[in-house]
């Protein structure tokens, strides 16, 4: 296929950016070795932010190739502002504009789009988001590439959306006054919520502990009212801990070693390895940094970045951390999918196994829900609750939360023209295993 | 007055179940059954009902269900709608508010109120070329029961109706699937039945097994081989994953077979074979 050089050239230069931060950091030998990754340019001050875009940008434009016609007749509405709230309707109006372009030559109009569009948030956001779509239904390979090479594209484009947000961010924080729009720290709990807590409680009812744990669990996840972002709590908690940030810098840094290195992917659970190396062993830790810090998307640069930014709580430390949390869910997915094998016993899928315990492996890509849980796990455990009451808590959400889920997926699955009956209950019962595993895991680990 | 019926749900054999709920979209067949019946039905699956919160979905339900069954004596000649139905919300999971008739039930007419479902996975996850899944659940509704339609009293009930079904897909090729359901249910009824006074009770306990085979024609198949290279080695492997678009199949035979060891709300045949042959386009 003629564009396959071209995406060998990406990522080729994608590590190349990898290795250029190296040369820009000022870092001790010592810390270079294996056990400790190299350090990349943190992406805490606006200089930093212009130099890694510049690098960005240079990929993109290469990987678009020569100035083509925009691929779209809506060229503003594709370079404007992306809103991600409305996020579960979001496919009746991504999908046709999947269907407008010729798949194997998606990629790269989107590439050009997106220059065309000056690297617009809007453009850069609404094309790893529709790449996320093919992933989410198993469609990436229809690009042509391979699906860890597409996320690869995917990750570069959320990339130069997230450092043009923190840029923003840094403006909006240098012009903060005392008045600002309401936000996430004013807003009250999510009166939909209450639902969950008067279904979920009832088959727990027969034993109270579990209810209880059931109500602190939903308390823990704290969705606010107006916003998607949940953990508020937690993730702020995180952000006031030097030693949580570390960590998350360190992984963020070795994610990146690991694109430069992909024979590192080749250990079995190297990742989880390297992640108890990296926090010393402190698993209570690393469940905060991979299940809270890193496991929410945009969500936190988006919502919680604009509230600290307007009463200049915004530090370089918070900045970096919302730009490294926000990349590493999408470094995670892109590498599990590197690292993922095809084993005998499940020949028709990749399991994934690298960031995962020893003792886990899944099909399932989405590793965020084994991680949530996992920390959710371990708080509810640190708080005395029983691992059975912790796993039934688990697992009444999850179930809840994919039977309400189940009524988007159907119609989504028909925009997209897929089976919408089976696979979308497959997928439920999928995630809710991977939910509770992770609960009992963080129960587990932090008894 | 009152009447506590009891029967499975027949509704199961009103064309071969296998197909019923979780394969969506358009379906027309042609069935030949052992009470010396033959049936001709048609189905389809509409997206008409928009989401209630825009907030969360500004698309359409893909929930509505319009189907209908019109069969004939082999004896009378005489030709009937033995089974047909409207229903808003149709989903495996969930019936929202259909209005139905049903030879296998004595209905004439009968509303579906609402029914919630359970499915509890047995085999099988997203690429897995098998599945099967056993589905927990209970629908409630009114029926209008007929002598003149093979119930055993004409009135008129409300019901409720737990049951349990296993339904399943075997690929066997990247063409041809094995389908299959088995099902049973206890339909409790109450209301007045032939104006009598007093309390009566009907009841059936029918069984219900079906098998279809359905082989894909569309130009690409059901399923594609997605490369991926292991890291370790290097090597090219290959995994599964479904293509987009529907599929139009053709069903060459379906059996579902009834057995009711006993049934006093119907006059429906103790034992029931229908075979039956089709085509579909579903996703």
């Amino acid at each position: 296929m003629s564009t396959e050089p071209r995406l060998f050239g990406l990522l080729c230069a994608v590590a190349f950016a990898a290795a250029s931060g190296v040369a820009q950091a000022q870092v001790p030998a010592a810390v270079t070795s294996l056990a400790r990754p190299p350090s990349y340019l943190p992406m805490d001050s606006a200089a930093n932010l212009q130099t890694r875009f510049t690098q960005l940008s240079s990929y993109v434009d290469s990987f678009a190739g020569a100035p083509a016609p925009f691929a779209l007749r809506d060229r503003e509405a594709y370079c404007a502002e992306f809103a991600v709230f409305d996020m579960l309707r979001k496919t009746d109006e991504l999908w046709p504009l999947v269907k407008q372009i010729p798949r194997t030559s998606l990629l790269q109009a989107m590439a050009n789009m997106i220059r065309a569009c000056g690297y617009s948030e809007g453009a850069t956001r609404r094309s790893g988001y529709l790449i996320d779509y093919l992933y989410w239904n198993r469609l990436a390979d229809t690009t042509g590439f391979e699906v860890a090479d597409v996320l690869v594209v995917r990750d570069t484009f959320y990339e130069l959306f997230f450092n043009r947000r923190a840029a923003r961010l840094l403006v909006e924080a240098e012009h903060a006054n005392d008045t600002h729009p309401v936000d996430i720290f004013d807003a009250a709990p999510m009166t939909r919520v209450r639902p969950f807590h008067a279904v979920g409680s009832f088959p727990l009812v027969v034993t109270p502990a579990a209810l209880r744990a059931f109500d602190q669990l939903v308390k823990t996840v704290d969705f606010r009212e107006g916003h998607l972002l949940p953990f508020r709590g937690a993730l702020m908690g995180a952000l006031r801990v030097d030693a949580d940030l570390a960590l998350l810098f360190a992984f963020y840094d070795y994610l990146l070693s690991l694109r430069a290195q992909p024979q590192l992917l080749a250990e079995r659970h190297g990742g989880w390895h390297a992640l108890l190396r990296l926090s010393n062993g402190d698993t209570p830790r690393v469940l905060r940094v991979l299940g809270v810090l890193s496991s929410l998307l945009y969500l936190p640069i988006d919502e919680l970045g604009p509230a600290l930014a307007a009463r200049k709580l915004l530090t370089p430390g918070r900045l970096q951390a919302l730009h490294a949390g926000g990349m590493v869910y999408y470094l995670v997915n892109e590498l599990d999918e590197r690292a993922g094998r095809v084993l005998p016993n499940t020949p028709h899928e990749v399991t994934f196994d690298f960031f995962y315990p020893d003792t886990y492996s899944s099909t399932n890509w989405k590793w965020y829900h084994y991680f949530n849980n996992a920390y959710l796990g371990c708080e509810l455990t640190r708080q005395g609750y029983a691992p059975l009451e912790v796993r039934a808590a688990a697992k009444t959400l999850a179930g809840i939360y994919e039977g309400i889920t189940i009524h988007l997926a159907i119609p989504s699955r028909k925009t997209i023209g897929l089976d919408t009956r089976v696979n979308p209950v497959l997928e439920a019962m999928d995630d809710i295993t991977i939910n509770e595993d992770g609960a009992v895991f963080g129960a587990e680990a932090c008894k | 007055m009152a009447v506590f019926a009891f029967t499975s749900l027949a509704t199961f054999a009103r064309r071969a179940g296998a197909d019923d709920a979780y394969y969506e979209g358009e379906a027309a067949a042609v069935s030949v059954r052992s009470d010396e019946r033959v049936q001709v039905g048609a189905k389809t699956d509409l997206g008409l009902v928009p989401f209630p919160d825009r907030d969360v979905w500004n698309g359409r339900m893909n929930a509505t269900r319009v189907e209908a069954t019109a069969g004939m004596s082999w004896k009378t000649g005489v030709v009937d709608l033995d089974q047909a139905r409207v229903q808003l919300i149709r989903w495996p999971h969930l019936h929202v508010l259909g209005v139905e008739r049903e030879r296998m039930l004595g209905t004439t007419v009968g509303i579906e109120a609402l029914a919630l479902y359970v499915p509890f996975r047995l085999a099988g996850t997203l690429a897995d070329q098998h599945w099967a899944l056993l589905t927990v659940g209970a629908s409630v509704g009114y029926r209008h029961l007929a002598e003149s339609f093979q119930a055993r009293a004409s009135g008129d009930v409300a019901f409720a109706t737990p049951s349990v079904e296993i339904v399943g897909q075997s690929s066997l090729d990247p063409r041809l699937s094995l389908r299959f359901s088995m099902g049973a249910s206890y339909v409790a009824a109450v209301g007045s039945l032939d104006g009598r006074r007093g309390v009566g009770t009907a009841h059936t306990a029918p069984v219900t097994v079906t098998m279809a085979l359905a082989y894909d024609v569309t130009a690409k198949p059901r399923l594609r081989s997605v490369r991926h290279t292991d890291v370790a080695t290097g090597e090219p492997r290959f995994v599964q994953a479904v293509n987009e678009g529907r599929r139009f199949r053709i069903m060459p035979v379906q059996l579902l077979s009834q057995i009711r060891p006993f049934d006093t709300l119907t006059t429906m045949t103790s034992s029931l074979l229908v075979a039956q042959v089709g085509a579909s386009y579903e996703y």
